[in-house]
């Protein structure tokens, strides 16, 4: 026993060092996050002028530039219209997470505890369904939502996040899966209908698998770009994701501020029910 | 040591080799069974419709007609009204659209637009997959006429034995209770099927088509073409030798990325739930702060970091040296060195999570068994804390290799618009999956891209296929049930 | 108030696995029958038939005479407890029991009183409010009856309730439910693999094996008349002894000869002889069945059998003596009364109660003897117990 304790000066020296590579590790992750946010307050927008990761000067010009309206006179708004984006990817999200969590939360549910003839062979179609590439489809997308006329509208990414969402609902059944099955028997001998069980008895046993799914059926069309860039090709159908990505250089600070001001929120959320979320990826990672 | 290794890559290389087996000769009898599957389902169906009509009487024939006829006769309005309008919508749809559409799927368009003489020709891309949705279409059209027979068909045996069939009402009760999962799975099914698997087959077809930038659909008719996209990936030609160029660079990039990733994210987990930390929840925060942020805001910002006008460059000026051009187009290495570093900033975060919630689950009593036995603080880490991990990770590794090898947003922002000599419509640095993307959106060659899409699913069901087949969920769920 | 009948009932899963075989029996009203057998052997899949839970493959099942194969769980009048309780864990303990209640659209005040009725009976009043997870295995188990009970069904089922209770409570339980059951006066059908359960509750028990009846009795009948080898070891602990014999002719008395035939004899008294039902007994191969009571110390100058003692488990009021006999491999194991003193590697000898012993064909397992016809006693015939008239007419 005594040979393994390290003697006093050694294990101080092991304190500090994980001390010291903690806050190295720390400020890596925290650095660009700051030069974000300093550029955001910065009071002249083109990255040319910094001196290095630090603006000259300090404002607010550019969180007014974004959220005055689109009669400014400079006429820079009409050019950016940031508030229109960020409506747009509040809409787009809202109504995935609405729509997808919906249709994910039911499928997992029916696949879990159901035994129908298909069931079996719409699991393994899933499973073949995930196997090809995210966007191997997108050219027949861009071409169904031309025929839909679904182009430049906010409903075409809504739909195609939102109905494919359920393809991904292994983590939800592996959670419906842990309840037990004669709780339901119970409740048939019960003489309840099975929409009754499923709202009455299951919803309110997952809080934390739909705190889960509405964050991430949320988080996805908020900060996806490749669907929305390929669906809203008109600037005032663009989402945040689109906008920032067509800003120059010279527009660093109006990215900078746009980004923190889309990025704050969600990482609140994230922060809030950071739990449910850790829950979810180890809960993903058992299923496999 | 070595021998394992060897043991474990020659098992490997047969499950891949036997998978390969498998895969022709399901996909050769496929196509050899199918003339004879498509007879034998046509077969089918026509027993099954006789079934229902042999062993009833003249209502069912009725409903076997017109659909809902034989619910008017047992008395089922409302419901005879309803597949009733469902027969004349599906009439309708094809004699205006669906037909047209069926033929257009085979021929992909007859008539040749001329703009001089305003003649507006058959859009062959629009047919195509016009003619795939009609196909879901005419299977959910089929889905409801059987339905529909047999539930005439089970009514009438309702009645003939003397009891009072479902009302309209039962029938709708029965959707939220017995029948709770086709209602459930109705909309989803056909979202999935319009959205993802029609498109997906839509993508595999265009391969076998002369679709390229040559050719603009509504002006121009798109012909079948075989496997004339295939021969150029794998033939000789500067598409060929991109192929496998990216190919080879796209391996590499998949190894190195899940490798450094995965021991970058152990060691912070372990880092930050070491015992000699204080204020483990603040330091926490930083990790996840940047697992928080969109994916696209990371990488944007890292592409202003080190580009020219950058901050960087701007401490290497101010110090005397010379910028450095670090994503531009001469900078292969630089750049991939720099996409890996990025990555490793996005995806390390969600590494250390999950890695935390496993080690909370790791049992302490092995520890204090082993530190009683004299094991050094590094052994225990060594035979104990690195085995459960890598034990309890597996199936994250490899789906972790996976989304890796399909990584398309760190190239795509940082060198998005380069394209480097040597490559056909490439930059040194793209992945099959960028190149897919600037191939068939950018440049319209959608064949080629076509065809990388098909080639891309193989290798991803292969390790896909591998994952999945070893997870306990898959062994769990084969078992019972 | 029901009698259930089931007619040839099968239970086949996919695949061709039969969990139920040809099963065949009539449950009068009131009875308190008990399923048991060990895991596997189909009688928590016959009960979820009775129940609707699982599809009847073919035969019929008949509640009060009607057939009842499709009819809907909740149309049955039936209800069910479940082993892990099955208590709906979002809900409080009230709105447990009244779920059901809520469903069939009764008044509000009916419903009160209903569940107030049969909390009072279970004794869980206190606790209305309080949520599943708040209370104990125990109490749990009262809610889950709770809420069977308020549903005043016609059949009671139950699916191994006790088995996740500890020792003492299942104790406790188990006089609960027999008092339960003579209070409402209903049918109960209970499953568990738990042969103590099934002989201190059971009216009448089934003994099921690999999705068959093995045999249908009274608890006693059941253990002084085992019809085959599986429901004579099945039932009482430790369990019974057995060995190869042979019954051979010695002039004009019958014997039997142990194991290899040497000299190692029990005689085959006049009334078990007179109970063997197959003719061509002699040389036939047989397993001889003795119970561990059965087999007493004998002094040692007395004919028996010569063992050694090889292990002595102390039970407290009485000693398990372990020893090898007849060269048999597995243990054969006697009882012995603690206050004679038994020590490891005492030579004694014993010997068999001739008039307990049981024979079984080799071949089929079967008994020799011949059980007595279906005689058992109805609920109503022990409330009428204490008539000795009433009862003397029904055994004789």
């Amino acid at each position: 026993m005594i040979k393994n304790k390290s003697s006093k000066p050694k294990r101080y020296l092991t304190t500090i060092l994980v001390y010291i590579i903690t806050v190295i590790v720390c400020f890596i992750f925290f650095f660009p996050c700051l030069w974000i946010i300093l550029a955001a307050f910065s009071g002249t927008g083109s990255i040319y002028n910094f001196n290095g990761f630090f603006p000259p000067n300090f404002s607010l010009k550019t969180f007014e530039q974004l959220f005055t309206g689109v009669t400014d006179v400079s006429g820079d708004t009409v050019m950016y219209p940031y508030m229109t984006w960020f409506l747009n990817t509040l809409i787009i999200a809202c109504a995935t997470a609405v729509i997808g969590t919906l249709l994910l939360i039911s499928t997992a549910y029916v696949i879990s505890r159901f035994e129908f003839k298909a069931r079996r062979k719409l699991m393994k179609g899933a499973l073949v369904l995930g196997m090809f590439p995210a966007f191997m489809g997108m050219t027949a997308v861009f071409i169904m939502c031309t025929q839909f006329q679904l182009l430049n509208n906010l409903w075409g990414p809504i739909l195609m996040y939102s109905t494919t969402a359920p393809v991904g609902y292994l983590v939800q059944k592996g959670f419906f899966d842990s309840i037990p099955t004669s709780i339901y028997e119970a409740a048939r001998i019960d003489g309840v209908s099975n929409f009754k069980a499923f709202y009455k008895i299951t919803l309110p046993l997952s809080k934390p698998i739909l705190v889960y799914t509405v964050l991430t059926q949320f988080t996805w069309p908020w900060s996806d770009f490749i669907l929305p860039k390929l669906l809203l090709q008109d600037k005032s159908n663009y989402t945040v994701a689109v906008g920032l990505m067509t800003l120059p250089d010279t527009e660093f600070s109006r990215f900078c501020a746009g980004s923190v001001f889309i990025a704050v929120p969600i990482v609140l959320l994230y922060f809030f029910v950071s739990k449910y979320m850790v829950n979810g990826l180890t809960a993903g990672a058992v299923k496999g | 040591m070595v021998q394992r290794i060897t043991n474990y890559f020659t098992a490997l290389g047969k499950v891949i080799k036997n998978w390969f087996i498998k895969l022709g000769k399901n996909t050769k009898s496929f196509f050899v069974n199918l003339p004879r599957n498509t007879k034998n389902f046509f077969i089918g169906l026509y027993q099954i419709i006789k079934h229902y009509l042999i062993t009833s009487q003249y209502p069912v024939y009725l409903s076997a007609i017109v659909m809902g006829l034989g619910q008017v006769f047992n008395k089922q309005y409302i419901k005879a009204a309803l597949y009733f309008l469902v027969e004349v919508g599906f009439i309708l749809f094809m004699v205006f659209l669906g037909g047209n559409y069926l033929s257009g799927l085979i021929t992909l368009g007859v008539n040749q637009a001329d703009p001089i003489l305003g003649i507006q020709g058959d859009n062959s891309i629009a047919l195509m997959l016009m003619g795939l949705v009609s196909v879901v279409i005419i299977i959910v059209f089929i889905y409801l006429y059987i339905s529909n027979i047999r539930d005439c068909y089970r009514t009438r045996n309702v009645i003939l034995n003397g009891k009072k069939p479902n009302t309209f009402v039962q029938g709708l009760k029965d959707l939220l209770d017995k029948n709770f999962y086709k209602t459930v799975l109705a909309i989803p099914l056909i979202g999935v099927a319009v959205f993802s698997v029609v498109p997906i087959i839509f993508m595999i077809l265009i391969a076998f088509t002369n679709y390229s930038s040559s050719l603009e659909p509504p002006t121009d008719l798109i012909d079948w073409a075989g496997f004339e996209s295939f021969q150029t990936i794998f033939g000789a030609g500067n598409i060929s030798d991109t192929f496998f160029k990216i190919l080879g660079w796209n391996i590499l990039w998949a190894i190195l990325t899940t490798v450094i990733n995965y021991f970058i994210g152990l060691g912070l987990a372990l880092l930050l739930n070491s015992k000699k930390l204080k204020g483990k929840v603040f330091f926490r925060a930083f990790p996840i702060l940047a697992y928080a942020i969109p994916g696209f805001i990371t990488m944007l910002a890292f592409k202003f970091m080190f580009s020219n006008g950058g901050p960087i460059n701007y401490y290497l000026k101010l110090f005397g040296a010379d910028t450095i051009d670090f994503l531009g187009i001469d900078s292969t290495w630089t750049a991939r060195f720099i996409g890996l570093f990025v990555n490793a900033w996005v995806s390390t975060p969600s590494i250390m999570l999950l890695a935390t919630g496993i080690l909370s689950n790791l049992n302490t009593d092995l520890y204090e068994a082993a530190s009683i036995d004299g094991a050094s603080k590094f052994r225990q880490f060594y035979k104990i804390t690195l085995p459960f991990v890598v034990f309890s990770t597996t199936p994250v590794i490899i789906s972790q290799f996976i989304s890796n090898f399909n990584n398309f947003g760190v190239f795509y922002f940082l060198r998005g618009s380069i394209y480097s000599s040597g490559y056909f419509v490439a930059s040194d640095t793209d992945l099959l999956i960028n190149w897919l993307y600037r191939l068939s959106i950018d440049q319209q060659n959608y064949n080629i891209g076509g065809a990388i899409s098909i080639l891309v699913f193989i290798i991803t069901s292969i390790i896909s296929l591998l994952v999945y087949v070893r997870s306990p969920a898959y062994r769990k769920e084969d078992t019972y049930r | 108030m029901a009698k259930v009948t089931l007619k040839n009932i099968y239970k086949v899963y996919k695949g061709g696995v039969k969990a139920v075989n040809d099963f065949n029996l009539d449950i009068p009203d009131k009875e308190f029958v008990v399923f048991v057998g060990p895991s596997g052997c189909g009688k928590s899949t016959t009960l979820r038939m009775i129940a609707g839970l699982e599809e009847i493959t073919s035969g019929s099942l008949y509640i009060d005479d009607v057939l009842a194969n499709d009819l809907e769980p909740k149309d049955r009048d039936i209800s069910m407890v479940f082993q892990n309780y099955a208590l709906y864990p979002n809900m409080t303990v009230y709105e447990n029991m009244a779920f059901g209640l809520q469903s069939q659209k009764l008044p509000k005040e009916e419903i009160k009183k209903k569940v107030d009725q049969a909390a009072e009976i279970l004794g869980i009043k206190d606790y209305y409010n309080r949520q599943p997870r708040e209370l104990s295995g125990g109490q749990r188990q009262r809610v889950a009856l709770g809420r069977a009970i308020v549903r005043e069904p016609k059949v009671f089922l139950l699916d191994e309730p006790l088995s996740n209770l500890d020792a003492k409570l299942r104790v406790q339980m188990r006089s609960e439910i027999t008092k339960l059951h003579q209070r409402l006066q209903t049918t109960f059908i209970y499953v568990t693999h738990d042969q103590t359960e099934a002989m201190t509750m059971g009216t009448k028990i089934v003994v099921m094996k690999d999705g068959f009846i093995k045999q249908v009795d009274t608890p006693t009948n059941l253990y002084m008349h085992p019809a085959n080898i599986f429901v004579a070891t099945f039932l009482g602990s430790p369990q019974m002894n057995l060995f190869n014999a042979k019954i051979v002719k010695d002039g004009k008395k019958y014997k039997i000869l142990l194991e290899d035939g040497t000299e190692n004899v029990v005689p085959l008294t006049t009334n078990k002889l007179l109970e063997i039902t197959d003719d061509n007994f002699v040389d036939k191969d047989l397993i001889l069945g003795i119970r561990p009571r059965d087999i007493h110390i004998v002094p040692n100058t007395e004919d028996g059998f010569k063992i050694k003692v090889e292990i002595v488990e102390k039970l407290g009021d009485e000693n398990l003596i372990y020893t090898h006999l007849f060269g048999k491999k597995e243990y054969t194991i006697f009882v012995v009364d603690a206050k004679q003193e038994v020590k490891v590697d005492d030579e004694l000898t014993i010997k068999f109660d001739e008039h307990n012993i049981y024979l079984f064909d080799k071949e089929n397992e079967e008994s020799l003897f011949k059980i007595p016809e279906y005689n058992y006693f109805t609920i109503d015939d022990i409330n009428k117990y204490l008539d000795i008239e009433e009862l003397s007419k029904k055994i004789y």
